[in-house]
């Protein structure tokens, strides 16, 4: 395959980047991406620290305008769409920021209240206050609704960030290491509601160097080089690559945090144990 | 909110440069026009350096001071902490959410301090002349009154519009213009002071020579 483009022939995509190449500064962070990322499954992005997987997680959720190239997501395009479509779509959309991306100057009430009060104008305090609740319930995290980001340890930032995410029951998330700094249960409750959100239909693409992750959720695994699209297939054909590339790169990436023993490579295969 | 910060909390400072200032002008004129007969030019003076000049430029320049680099650096710290990326995955269109609130804040706080300090320097300017020649109140503002046109008034409302929307514009951007290391926030505060007096000067100056015309 094209080592910079990449397709899932026959499936229609949620998300479509073509020719994505963006530049910081000196450094070439994308060079020359296409890639539809399957509608409806969940595609997870890997690679060494340092390749462009978070860069091209924020193009491919718009976020991150490239120097050059094309974004469609949900038909969308992200780069020239009409504001009501954009808007649109955004409502369908959820994003788990890395670093948590919690808005400092609001409690945490509101960090969550702020997407369901401008999405849903008409809907009823007592409403949107219930629904945040019952997220914040869901990961014991409603005592701390009333604090600011500042205070919370980073686990807790992430979690919320992760309700924040969900709170629009979005049907295309898009996933930025997500369990980093999230303690064991708070990872087992995430990857809970992740699994019912496959089991929707919810399409999700994301960066991870979970193992738990990735066996319990990946469709699709798409492997990144230093900007460039190494592999991208289903999650049985990546774990038959013969390039012994991509195989290091998911035996390294893999390994810093699984704790099973054996062939890393054999968290991939489709009749290893986690399948 | 913005206006809170802008407008309420810089009276205190406000009030001092005023009075200072219009301390200042009473001191020097009574000591010097009555020399030369021309002791009632001291209003005229007041309304032309409190009014149409100063009174606008030394508000905008707290103004900028305090809330200007204020806004650089909070949309500045926001763009580093991802909170913008966080609005846009949103669907909230950070213009609107942060910029619009901020430019109409800025805006509408530059035009009553201006009024504010409009205020106490002609009556700190009493105040002062009380000490060197005790007149009646009435007698100074009468003598004020006649000294002042419409033409004034609409030229010190419009230039404390202009700067206002200069400082909000220019301070807004400079926050948008950090991209990723948090060392580009005090960067850009200082670039935005520089280009922003340099703008507010601009403007006064060519707005001044508008009210000639």
């Amino acid at each position: 395959m094209n080592s910079t483009e990449a397709s899932t022939t026959g499936i229609q995509p949620c998300v479509r980047l073509r020719n994505i190449s963006v530049q910081f500064e000196d450094f070439e962070a994308l060079k020359d991406v296409s890639v539809e990322f399957p509608l409806g499954k969940t595609t997870l992005i890997m690679g060494p620290s340092g390749c462009g997987k978070s860069t091209l997680l924020k193009v491919a959720a718009g976020l991150l305008p490239p120097d050059r190239g094309e974004v469609e997501i949900a038909g969308v395009d992200a780069l020239r769409g009409r504001p009501r479509a954009m808007s649109e779509m955004r409502k369908n959309t959820g994003f788990v920021f890395q670093d948590a991306g919690l808005w400092q100057n609001m409690t945490l009430f509101d960090n969550m209240a702020l997407p369901l009060e401008f999405h849903y104008p008409d809907r009823a305090e007592s409403v949107v206050r219930r629904e945040i609740y019952a997220w914040a319930n869901r990961f014991d995290l409603s005592l701390i609704l009333p604090l600011r980001p500042s205070t919370l340890s980073g686990g807790e930032r992430k979690l919320i960030s992760f309700c924040r995410a969900m709170i629009l029951n979005p049907n295309l998330l898009f996933l930025d290491e997500p369990t980093t700094f999230v303690d064991r249960l708070g990872v087992e409750r995430m990857l809970s509601v992740l699994r019912e959100k496959k089991a929707s239909g919810c399409s999700m693409i994301g960066v991870t160097h979970d193992a738990d992750l990735t066996s319990q959720l990946a469709d699709y695994i798409l492997v990144m080089k230093a900007g460039e699209l190494r592999e991208f297939g289903t999650t049985s054909e990546v774990a038959r690559s013969r390039d012994p590339v991509v195989r290091e790169i998911l035996a390294d990436v893999l390994d810093e945090a699984a704790t099973y023993d054996g062939d890393i490579l054999d968290l991939l295969e489709p009749n290893g144990d986690l399948f | 909110m913005q206006m809170l910060f802008t407008g309420f909390e810089a009276l205190p400072v406000i009030a001092v440069i005023a009075l200072g200032l219009g301390g200042i002008i009473v001191i020097q004129g009574l000591s010097l026009l009555p020399q030369f007969g021309q002791g009632q030019l001291i209003y005229t003076i007041l309304v032309i350096v409190i009014t149409r000049e100063l009174g606008p430029i030394l508000a905008a320049f707290i103004v900028f001071a305090r809330s200007g680099t204020a806004i650089t650096t909070e949309i500045g710290n926001m763009v580093i902490n991802r909170e913008i990326e966080a609005f846009i995955a949103t669907g909230i269109n950070p213009i609107s959410y942060l910029v619009v609130p901020r430019f109409l804040g800025v805006t509408l706080s530059m035009m009553l301090l201006n009024v504010y300090f409009n205020v106490f320097g002609l009556l700190g300017s009493f105040f002062i002349a009380q000490l060197f020649q005790p007149l009646p109140f009435s007698q100074y503002a009468a003598g004020l009154f006649e000294a002042i046109s419409g033409a004034d008034v609409a030229s010190t409302m419009l230039k404390s519009m202009i700067f206002g929307a200069l400082i909000a514009t220019v301070s807004t951007f400079y926050g948008f213009r950090v991209e990723r290391s948090s060392t580009e926030i005090p960067q850009n505060t200082i670039r935005s002071i520089g280009v922003g007096f340099t703008l507010l000067i601009v403007a006064n100056g060519v707005l001044t020579l508008v009210y000639y015309l």
